[in-house]
């Protein structure tokens, strides 16, 4: 599976300021385990598949009806896609965004709206589908994202982050208005 | 760095000693691999063609607990991973092995041990985890194999296939012997 990341900015009018996008590199570890739970047939594995969750907690996860689930709802800023101010690499042991933006209109805070996915379409000999949020900022000030990425739920009830991008450039996101992050997924043959 | 996928072939002759070892890139994970982690992701139903190449409703909800098993008990082979004898080259829209070779003794048949999901290795930039089956051939003479492929419950009720490779080279399974295919699944940042 191969992903891309897209960026749009508008501002407050909704006139589109900027947009970019960038080979997203990093499906990160607790993606691949959950993944792994899944394919395998026991409700509690042994030995235990074992990965952080995005408080850092050790989890040993199990297969599960909900586990990839990330159909984040309006305000949800655990779950779906998620951005924030960090600009450290990215590494296969990141367990959350280094410096999430927090669900609010408070100094530094963004309104999360709900994820919504496409169907997925084949052309060619590939197959993808989007799954895209928007992010407004109503917080009074410029709020500067460098960093995205995709919490999904996984079992034990929790949330885990299963990709993690450092943005190409730094995107300044107007008091007023807002930023939307579409990630593409898509597998060849 | 996408998801990719890797396989490793290793067949032994009759005494245990390895005749043919093949190993490469993966390079087909098949749209029912897209569809159904789709349906897992948005939670919301898609259609996906099940391995006879009925188009099914894939489940939401509690009829995901199963989806994308793969790991088997001997014989089963509705999921797991499965060879055959089909030549005829990958397209993303594939919906089963060309000519999946069957569970049996009998002539042209082979027997098929458990389908093992072996937990995820972390290294320094990836995660991985590992599918192994072993496959004997006890149909009294050779089998030979062209491709190799991965079937996974796509529900509660039904089955699909997530990968299917045509190999380089047909390998030949002596009488007595046995095939095992890895399969391995592997993140990188």
């Amino acid at each position: 599976m191969i992903k891309t990341l897209s960026v749009e900015i508008r501002d407050k009018q909704g006139k589109v300021i900027s947009r970019s996008r960038q080979k997203s590199r990093s499906f990160l570890r607790a993606y691949n385990h959950i993944i792994n739970a899944q394919f395998e047939a026991s409700l509690s594995p042994s030995p235990p598949i074992q990965t952080k969750d995005i408080t850092g907690a050790l989890i040993d996860l199990e297969q599960y009806f909900m586990n990839l689930i990330c159909n984040a709802l309006v305000g949800e800023d655990e779950k779906g896609i998620v951005i924030g101010t960090g600009a450290t690499a990215v590494t296969i042991e990141d367990y959350k965004i280094e410096t999430p933006i927090a669900q609010g209109i408070g100094a530094g805070q963004m309104e999360y709206q709900a994820e919504t996915f496409t169907d997925p379409q084949v052309a060619g000999n590939e197959c993808s589908f989007t799954n895209q949020r928007a992010i407004v900022n109503n917080s009074g000030g410029v709020i500067t994202v460098r960093e995205a990425g995709l919490y999904l739920y996984g079992h034990p009830p929790t949330y885990f982050c299963a990709v993690r991008d450092v943005l190409a450039s730094a995107q300044a996101v107007p008091d007023g208005g807002a930023i939307t992050i579409t990630y593409t997924l898509k597998d060849v043959a | 760095m996408k998801e990719q996928l890797l396989y490793k072939i290793v067949v032994k002759d009759k005494l245990g000693k390895v005749i043919t070892k093949r190993s490469g890139k993966a390079r087909s994970l098949l749209r029912q691999y897209t569809e159904v982690k789709k349906v897992n992701m948005s939670n919301v139903t898609c259609t996906c063609k099940d391995t006879g190449g009925t188009d099914r409703n894939v489940g939401t909800g509690s009829d995901m607990l199963e989806a994308l098993t793969v790991q088997a008990a001997a014989g089963e082979v509705n999921w797991g991973t499965r060879v055959g004898t089909g030549t005829t080259a990958v397209t993303i829209s594939d919906y089963a092995l060309e000519t999946a070779i069957a569970q049996g003794v009998g002539g042209g048949q082979l027997d098929h041990l458990a389908c093992d999901v072996i937990p995820p290795v972390v290294g320094a930039s990836d995660s991985k985890f590992e599918v192994k089956r072993i496959i004997l051939n006890s149909s009294g003479a050779d089998v030979i194999v062209w491709e190799i492929g991965i079937y996974s419950k796509m529900d509660a009720t039904y089955f699909c296939c997530i990968a299917r490779d045509v190999i380089g080279a047909a390998v030949t399974v002596p009488d007595g012997g046995s095939i095992t295919v890895f399969y391995y699944i592997r993140v990188a940042v």
